[in-house]
């Protein structure tokens, strides 16, 4: 990446960009911890461990169609709850 | 209030970065998202929101059939080489070569869809650029310096490698030991597996010594009742040897190297200065 002088004047400063992480941070923790507990789980374990929905479903004893729906009402009140926050 | 239509859009774009679309919908998900400035906001949402829970991810040793199917690889393609594998031992290469063994799998697309694991923070360099397979003694320097657990993973593979008599790689080591200098370097690799006497031995950079001397292996009992020999430690860089375990792994505290006449100590224990020592390490091999 070439950071000429144009790149840097736009660049937000660095103690801007980790105040925003923090925020990030705490408001997705606070977001994803008003989430049933199997709903939680299926999008942090999809994230961090790669899971795919099949596999999901194979490892909470549940349908696909049930993981898939977990997930995306799950998105849904993550994203309603993270725009709430902002 | 979002309508629903852009909830479904919202929880596209989310799917998209949790790794969830099943192929096809991936597929026309990343056509549209191209050319769609809507549809990259919420992508690009999901990604900053969702980085956060990488710094929860701990660092980790590869599972071990990774390795396995990175060591096979190295073999089938590479199956005259007795030294080194051929420019493989960076993470980048690394990556590359478990993203292109799992491409026909799910799992495959979590390389692609979470971007450079050499770059993510959960990644533990192994090393520096390798060096080409004829330059076996120069990757042998290289590994010396590396961290000890980043040692023990890349001499265990290694060893096989080197060694095509060593056991085959689905009998893993159990019992492993580097033995470092006081700067840290390791020096001899040591390993076993559980319920065998047999040691394996690899010089990784034993320092010079005279001719008229040896270095001698023992293992300190863990009830400091005595010390146990157990040989003679090889000379050379890269090379391999075998030895006896006296006693089991478990009934040593660790492992000696003392400075010995040619052909080891006269006595029952060492004449000569202990210069080395190597801690004893139990690997995990139940991932």
């Amino acid at each position: 990446m070439n950071l000429d002088s144009s790149t840097m004047d736009v660049m937000p400063a660095r103690t801007t960009s980790i105040e925003l992480q923090t925020e990030n941070v705490q408001v997705l923790e606070l977001c994803l911890d008003r989430l049933a507990k199997p709903a939680k789980e299926c999008i942090v374990s999809a994230y961090c461990e790669g899971f795919s929905a099949e596999e999901l479903s194979e490892r909470l004893g549940r349908p696909i169609g049930t993981i898939k729906s977990w997930i995306r009402r799950s998105l849904i009140a993550l994203k309603e709850c993270i725009d709430g926050h902002s | 209030m979002a309508t629903a239509d852009e909830q479904w859009w919202d929880a596209q774009a989310g799917e998209y970065v949790l790794g969830t679309l099943r192929t096809a919908e991936r597929d026309i998900f990343e056509r549209i998202l191209q050319s769609d400035t809507d549809v990259q906001q919420r992508v690009s949402f999901w990604q900053q929101h969702f980085s956060s829970l990488d710094q929860n991810i701990t660092p980790v040793r590869p599972p071990d059939y990774i390795w396995k199917a990175l060591l096979a690889r190295i073999q089938s393609e590479n199956p005259t080489s007795q030294a080194a594998p051929r420019a493989s031992t960076t993470l980048d290469s690394f990556s590359d070569n478990a993203s292109d063994l799992l491409d026909d799998s799910e799992s495959g697309e979590l390389f692609e869809d979470f971007g450079d694991l050499s770059e993510a923070d959960n990644v533990v360099p192994i090393m520096e650029r390798s060096q080409p397979a004829s330059s076996s003694s120069t990757i042998w320097k290289a590994i010396s310096g590396l961290s000890l657990a980043a040692t023990i993973a890349m001499a265990a593979v290694l060893m096989q490698l080197i060694d095509k008599q060593a056991a085959p790689v689905d009998a893993p080591l159990d019992v492993v030991s580097v033995v470092q200098s006081e700067e840290l370097n390791a020096l001899w690799v040591l390993s076993a597996q559980e319920n065998s006497t047999t040691l394996k031995v690899v010089a990784l950079a034993p320092p010079p010594i005279e001719q008229d001397k040896s270095y001698q292996l023992w293992m300190v009992k863990a009830d400091d009742s005595g010390v146990s020999s157990v040989g003679l430690l090889p000379t050379t860089a890269g090379t391999s040897s075998e030895l006896s375990l006296p006693i089991s792994t478990d009934q040593a505290q660790v492992f000696a190297v003392s400075l010995e006449p040619a052909g080891g100590s006269p006595e029952a224990g060492p004449t000569g200065p202990v210069l080395f020592t190597g801690d004893i390490t139990t690997v995990d091999t139940s991932l």
